[in-house]
């Protein structure tokens, strides 16, 4: 069976099983690697992707559930200014990720800005709990996002 | 949809996971494994393969069908007969992945049951076995109250990579794999494939696994990916599923550790008699390794006047036992730290003033016990971590909030726990500190400093880099690590893994000398220092007592918890640790390490916490050598939590994780006098 997807603003056209979990198309037939094969039963958001901009566990998601809808990997993610305001925090804080839970941590950090302009602590605290890799600790996560948020305030005022 | 020809082969490997690189022309494998735990296998029967999908097993290997580690011998494919359930006897590879795995769910391995060997104390099937005996134990024997436990300590995993293997011998040989293994895995290929060692071009890839067992498993991973490739002249990748990683490869063993104390009203311990008995799986060659040093820390801190520590390992037909670099030591320390805790309870005595009444003495005195260790600072750890968290009022409070707790009370049940242990760097008791450990740096012109030696782990990173840019100031632009891992002579195989401690002093020491070198002399400047473990008058292997040890960090925890009576569960309210980590330069950097360590324990431990709950983490500075530390979390948060679960519900918990059955039964026994 043919399934089109929408994945990183390119129609692809997927023909097998549409059972198929949305990760194993990801990175076995379009070999983007960033969504990682982690628990496979969704919490610890190893394999993260945004799902019509919302981060979703892409392993317990058929991908025939997914038609119609915007998917957009890591690398897809890439081309998104949000990206660069994310990506300069965990630099500046000398944050540097395990390259297993990258897409969780920026999709995690995505989610709270773009709902918060100015997100507080406990709000942070509130919405990554669920992240189980621990190769940067809760405090500095959430210094990345706070700093996150303030490099999109910036680039925003001076756009 | 894309072709696999249009993803380019990366070069650099260093920066990837394995299981995201993808070559040309690359097959893939999935391991036929044995249903049955033992027996003779009669036969393999495959389903019909599709054109460009083939069956590899023990016959098709030109070598040798065993890989030897410490005189153990592995093979890479059951052959005749089967050692446990899940042991790989063949491989089938082939272009689809999901395909691949589909022909070997509906491959038939039938086998010859046998009755499989049973895992008991008494069991004839040992394998090893550790005895330390200290003053007269059998003499000592029930003078004092007598309290008896047993312990089981479980913690779970985090998600991360799958082992997984590229090997490619389509023209010459290549691996790509996680592990830094060359020695291990040339002398295997080597005699599995029947190539040259020195043909062999070995990848190390990123990984975060690091396990005793990681380096012959992934030996023979790759031997057998090795065998189809070869066969096949084409790579062959094989990543095991989430299944076959947590069932056959990541098999936690929990040691059964029985505690028998014998304490005088005073609270002196007597005789501490401690027999612990583990399952070592099917294949165990560092199960020795794992014996010494669950009796090093079988005691904890304490030096009890006689002591009596056996511990045992049984060959099983289960998976090869997983052990991680601190496994023995966090399962001792969690059993010695809950009877201290059952001890101070049924004595009524205060848990520190027993703690301090038992532990190592400050001086360095001969035949205070068979293990020794420099415990200068070990009082002022224990004495700064009950002062931040203000423990003997809150013990005390906790105490009384439970004994006139009513079971229709508004008010939580909370308790405190206190746990200390140390966490060893440097072991004399294994052969990697037989030879001196040299580490080589070089400054060049452009500012960049390259150290010769595999990327270290994060710890070191994190405690070290950053006083190393302090230090060398702006006239540094970046900091390299270069080691080929094909490069002969090679380093030890855990060089910076099992010696973290030792690395950051060679590292600390190279970045000083670049220091006072600088200002005499122009770059580029090469610096090389140098560790040479001091010998056997230091530790003695053939009557097992001495210093363990080249250094100890001692540590000290306390934690605060509330017991959710709605759910039975046991929430974390507040955590407070201290250690004594020698010179710390950093204490921002050092804690964030901590920091990390704790996190990762509590994720284990699935203990449900204070969202915001931020550990108070204190240092006990002094002036000798940094000291590893980071692996005090995993030997002291048990415990510490344990305890004040046992607190809080008034009843004695010896086994983690915590769940809502063990709670709920802990509660409803406390209350039933009451009722």
């Amino acid at each position: 069976m043919k399934t089109v997807l929408q994945i990183n603003d390119q129609e692809v056209v997927i023909d097998g099983d549409p059972g198929l979990r949305l990760i194993h198309v990801l990175r076995n037939e379009l070999f983007l690697c960033s969504a990682k094969t982690g628990c496979m039963e969704g919490h610890c958001g190893s394999c993260m992707v945004l799902l019509n901009d919302k981060p979703v566990p892409s392993c317990i998601i058929p991908a025939a559930a997914a038609r119609g809808c915007s998917i957009v990997t890591l690398e897809g993610f890439r081309e998104n200014p949000v990206y660069e305001d994310i990506s300069a925090a965990f630099k500046q804080l000398n944050a540097s990720l395990c390259g297993f839970c990258n897409a969780s941590r920026y999709f995690a950090a995505y989610a709270v800005i773009s709902k918060a302009n100015r997100p507080s602590r406990e709000f942070i605290y509130s919405q990554i709990g669920s992240i189980e890799c621990n190769c940067i600790d809760m405090e500095q996560f959430a210094n990345v996002i706070l700093l996150a948020a303030a490099n999109k305030r910036k680039r925003e005022s001076n756009g | 949809m894309r072709s696999k020809s249009a993803n380019p082969a990366p070069i650099d490997f260093s920066r990837q996971y394995c299981c995201d690189i993808f070559l040309p022309s690359m097959v893939y494998g999935a391991l036929v494994r044995s249903p049955k735990k033992s027996g003779q296998i009669r036969s393999v029967t495959l389903p019909r393969l599709p054109a460009g999908y083939a069956y590899f097993s023990a016959k098709d290997l030109p070598g040798k069908n065993i890989i030897t580690v410490n005189g153990t011998e592995i093979p890479v494919f059951a052959q005749a007969e089967t050692a446990y359930e899940g042991e790989p006897v063949g491989i089938i590879t082939g272009p689809d992945e999901n395909l691949v795995c589909e022909l070997r769910d509906a491959t038939e391995v039938e086998i010859d049951e046998q009755p499989p060997l049973l895992f008991s104390p008494q069991g004839e099937n040992r394998i090893a076995g550790r005895l330390a005996v200290f003053g007269e134990p059998d003499k000592a024997a029930e003078q004092g109250a007598v309290y008896q436990n047993s312990f089981l300590m479980q913690p779970g995993s985090i998600p991360d990579e799958t082992y997984a293997v590229i090997a490619d011998f389509s023209s010459g040989g290549e691996v790509l794999l996680g592990a830094h293994l060359p020695p291990l895995l040339r002398s295997a290929l080597s005699v599995v494939l029947g190539i040259p060692k020195d043909t062999l071009k070995i990848h190390k890839t990123l990984s975060n696994r690091e396990t005793l067992n990681s380096a012959w498993q992934y030996a023979q991973l790759a031997s057998q990916a090795g065998a189809a490739s070869l066969a096949l002249k084409k790579p062959v990748k094989l990543v095991l599923s989430r299944h076959e990683q947590n069932r056959y490869y990541n098999n936690d063993s929990v040691p059964v550790i029985r505690h028998h104390t014998e304490v005088s009203p005073e609270g002196n311990l007597l005789c501490m008699r401690i027999f612990m008995y583990l399952d070592a799986g099917a294949y165990s060659p560092h199960i020795q390794t794992v014996l010494d040093r669950l009796v090093i820390a079988a005691c904890g801190i304490y030096t009890p006047q006689n002591a009596r520590i056996e511990a045992v390992a049984m060959r099983t037909n289960n998976p090869p036992a997983d052990f991680s670099l601190n496994y023995a030591d966090y399962q001792a320390f969690f059993a010695v730290e809950t009877q201290m805790r059952h001890i101070a309870g049924d004595l009524d005595m205060n848990p520190v003033e027993l703690r301090k009444k038992n532990m190592f003495p400050a001086a360095q005195k001969t035949n205070t016990f068979f293990c020794q260790h420099d415990a200068q600072h070990l009082e002022k750890v224990i004495d700064t971590v009950v002062r931040a968290c203000d423990y003997h009022r809150k013990h005390t409070a906790f105490s009384l909030l439970r004994e006139h707790n009513q079971p229709d009370s508004v008010v939580p049940l909370r308790g405190m726990g206190l746990a200390c242990a140390f966490s060893g760097s440097g072991c004399f008791n294994t052969s990697e500190l037989k030879n001196a450990i040299t580490l080589e740096a070089l400054f060049d012109e452009t500012g960049t400093l390259t150290f010769f030696m595999p990327e270290p782990p994060a710890i070191v990173k994190n405690t070290v880099l950053p006083f190393i840019r302090e230090t060398l100031g702006a006239g540094l632009a970046n900091i390299v690590f270069a080691y080929d891992g094909n490069a002969e002579p090679l380093k030890p195989a855990h060089y910076f893994i099992s010696n973290t401690g030792i690395g950051i002093q060679l590292m600390e020491k190279i970045c000083l000398a670049l220091k006072d070198m600088r200002s005499e002399n122009p770059l580029p400047l090469r610096v090389k220092k140098k560790f040479i473990a001091p010998g056997k008058q230091i530790w003695d292997a053939g009557c097992f007592s001495g210093r363990p040890y080249v250094s100890t960090a001692w540590a000290a925890a306390a934690a605060e918890v509330e017991i959710d009576s709605s759910v039975f569960e046991a929430v974390l309210r507040n955590l407070w640790i201290t250690v004594d980590a020698g010179m710390v330069r950093s204490e921002k950097n050092t804690a964030a390490v901590l920091r990390r360590a704790i996190e990762r324990i509590l994720g284990k431990l699935g203990l449900r916490k204070d969202a915001a709950l931020q550990p108070h983490i204190s240092f006990v500075k002094s002036a000798s050598d940094f000291k590893e530390f980071a692996a005090v979390a995993d030997n002291i948060i048990p415990a510490a939590i344990c305890n004040a679960v046992s607190q809080a519900v008034g009843q004695r918990i010896t086994a983690v994780p915590l769940d809502a059955k063990t709670l709920y039964a802990a509660l409803t026994i406390q209350k039933r006098p009451a009722e």
